[in-house]
């Protein structure tokens, strides 16, 4: 469950409704202010990494190989934050993701290699041993 | 060895006569005095004090024993142990009667295994006739003590994780899973517990491990992945006693990068809450989270507090615990359900004052009180990140150890150790001798209030039940003894 209160904080947890109300259950009212806001799931694209392939990277003595032919780096990713968003046409206050594309901190975590002209993962390059 | 073998430095006497204090010890070893990282530490009913800790090396353990008859810690015996032994965690256990210290930890440059090494109390005595046993790592070239902190329960079970690195593409993998106490060996031997062990897949984001026990049904590891805080395990319904199915969850607040967390289960609860301690040194929110997750819902958190203000500057940034991918230190549980968390940061910038936080809570998280140790003449150098938290057996009085602090600093550094009382009292805004420095113990005005966290089911670092580890051939560490660097005769303070 979350909350918002009077003040336009949001999210508030369950938590942070005890402390003010100790015996506060489900379906009590609220302390004066607070609504619930109805929750919606995160989208599925949550988390996914934005790439960018370099081939023929310069090579970094323990960290990228002499002769690798391509890496392929995590440069940002696909992020959410929670927003609760009024709708008067309910008198609810909804639960809006907010997009927001993320930097990895460098260097970019690499995802994949190339070798033989084949993108690889991290377990099929070490199973070549 | 005699009183004042090492620096003490006397903050103050509180109820009942107590005597609260910081110590610093370092070694001599062929004339040459050595420095030192305070790791693993724990308290037994008498108030000795046991602490693990590495020399200059980083790779060389030790463990010294305290005593404080007299009010004030005398060192009472310590031991040098060779470089296979784990430092990370330190705990005081009842091995079917008989009350031994177990070091465990991840495995460690000079080590194939994850050791467990158990020695009585006495620090001379060997448990299991002196055999470290542990489990071999089946990944990586390169590995790192950073990530070591485990979790042993009262009844031999342990939770223990590893990182292993591979020397190209910055890859590396987190292990984890359960020992049991039968001879610290894979527990299918002697014993019908089925434990599970798991992996990350290879990759660049994955970072830092704190293993715990949430509830009875599931086990994990606290760290990182990319920008954000990470949990990862396996879960069951039957106790542990099957692999189960594995587990992933995240952080996120606007503005994370580098957040990690560590992570400790309260299971006097109801749902068995698990206490998350995250650090974010993002130079936009710079600040500390504290959440409260039920097991039964762990995406939906009981409340979430964050800790900024007070000119903090890099959270968790400092110390090779505290380091870019090293470890928090893991919160502790009273038996009235209140929380201790504690940190490292510097005061206001990169070359700020090294400064230790420690802040307690109760289970409805609201903050009880908030202290910091800052050392006045610290520098970029030190280390002076807390690596354990542990309570007296009557939980008045507070023991933090902290990684390296060097007061002064053309001294090399020294591992530290502090007894405060765990009311949050005798606070000061005096500046205290210690160690060619002042530091001072004082409360902090944080500013405390509700955080947001986004905790999120995830498969980002490819978590996966695994088969890859297997029991390693008991080792028998070298045992020796260390002179203790007599830096001063007197107290300071």
């Amino acid at each position: 469950m979350k909350f918002i209160d009077s003040d336009g904080t949001f999210p508030l947890y369950v938590g942070d409704v005890t402390r003010i109300k100790p015996d506060w259950q489900e379906g009590d009212a609220l302390p004066e202010g607070w609504r619930q806001v109805v929750e919606t799931p995160l989208p599925s694209n949550y988390h996914e990494d934005i790439t960018e392939d370099t081939l023929n990277p310069e090579p970094a003595e323990g960290y990228i190989p002499e002769g690798c032919e391509g890496i392929r780096e995590a440069v940002s990713f696909i992020s959410y934050n929670p927003t609760a968003v009024y709708n008067p046409d309910t008198n609810t206050w909804n639960e809006v993701w907010e997009q927001d594309i993320v930097s990895h901190d460098e260097p970019y975590p690499i995802v994949a290699v190339m070798v033989d002209g084949e993108w690889l993962t991290p377990e099929q390059y070490r199973a070549l041993g | 060895m005699p009183f004042g073998a090492f620096k003490v430095a006397l903050l103050g006497s509180g109820a009942g006569s107590k005597t609260y204090w910081a110590a610093m010890l370092q070694t001599e070893v062929g004339g040459e005095r050595h420095e030192s990282t305070f790791r693993g530490m724990d308290v037994d009913s008498d108030d000795n004090v046991y602490v693990a800790f590495v020399d200059g090396s980083g790779e060389e353990g030790r463990i010294a024993k305290f005593e404080q008859s007299d009010g004030v810690p005398t060192l009472a015996a310590s031991v040098v142990l060779d470089n296979t032994v784990p430092t990370g965690n330190l705990t005081l256990w009842n091995d079917g009667g008989t009350e031994i210290l177990t070091l465990s930890g991840g495995r460690n440059n000079q080590s194939e295994s994850c050791y467990v090494y158990s020695i009585e109390k006495d620090l001379s005595t060997d448990v299991n006739g002196g055999a470290s046993r542990g489990i071999y790592i089946n990944s990586g070239e390169n590995n790192s003590i950073s990530h070591d902190q485990t979790e042993l329960s009262s009844t031999g079970v342990l939770n223990w994780c590893s990182m292993d690195h591979f020397s190209y593409f910055g890859w590396h993998t987190v292990q984890a899973g359960i020992w049991l106490e039968t001879g610290w060996s894979i527990a299918q031997t002697g014993s019908s517990y089925s434990p599970s062990n798991g992996i990350s897949a290879d990759n660049t984001q994955i970072g830092t491990c704190s293993a715990f026990q949430w509830g009875a049904d599931r086990w994990g590891v606290a760290g990182k992945y990319g920008t954000q805080p990470w949990i990862v395990g396996n879960y069951n319904t039957s106790g542990n006693t099957t692999t189960g199915s594995t587990y992933e969850y995240s952080g996120w607040d606007t503005n994370f990068s580098g957040a990690k967390g560590s992570l400790v289960c309260n299971t006097n609860e109801t749902n068995d809450p698990a206490y998350w301690l995250i650090t974010n040194p993002h130079t936009s929110n710079q600040s500390v989270y504290f959440a409260k997750l039920p097991e039964n819902n762990i995406t939906s958190p009981t409340w979430v507090r964050k800790i900024s203000g007070g000119s903090m500057y890099g959270p968790g940034q400092t110390g090779s615990v505290g380091n870019t991918t090293g470890t928090p230190c893991r919160p502790i549980v009273d038996s009235s359900d209140n929380i201790y968390i504690a940190w490292g940061d510097r005061v206001g910038s990169s070359g700020g004052n090294d400064r230790a936080s420690i802040a307690k809570y109760n289970s409805s998280g609201t903050l009880q009180w908030s202290n910091t140790i800052v050392i006045n003449s610290g520098t970029a150098t030190n280390q002076f990140n807390p690596h354990s938290l542990r309570l007296s057996d009557d939980e008045e009085d507070l023991y933090i150890s902290i990684e390296r602090g060097r007061p002064d600093s053309s001294q090399n550094g020294s591992g530290m150790l502090f007894k405060v009382p765990a009311d949050g009292t005798l606070t000061s805004s005096d500046n205290v001798s210690f160690g060619g420095g002042t530091f001072v113990y004082n409360t902090q005005t944080y500013t405390e209030a509700a955080g947001s966290l986004t905790v999120a089911s995830n498969t980002s670092s490819g978590w996966s039940t695994s088969s890859s580890q297997s029991g390693a051939t008991a080792y028998y560490p070298s045992e020796s003894s260390f002179d203790s660097y007599l830096a001063t005769a007197e107290i300071e303070g």
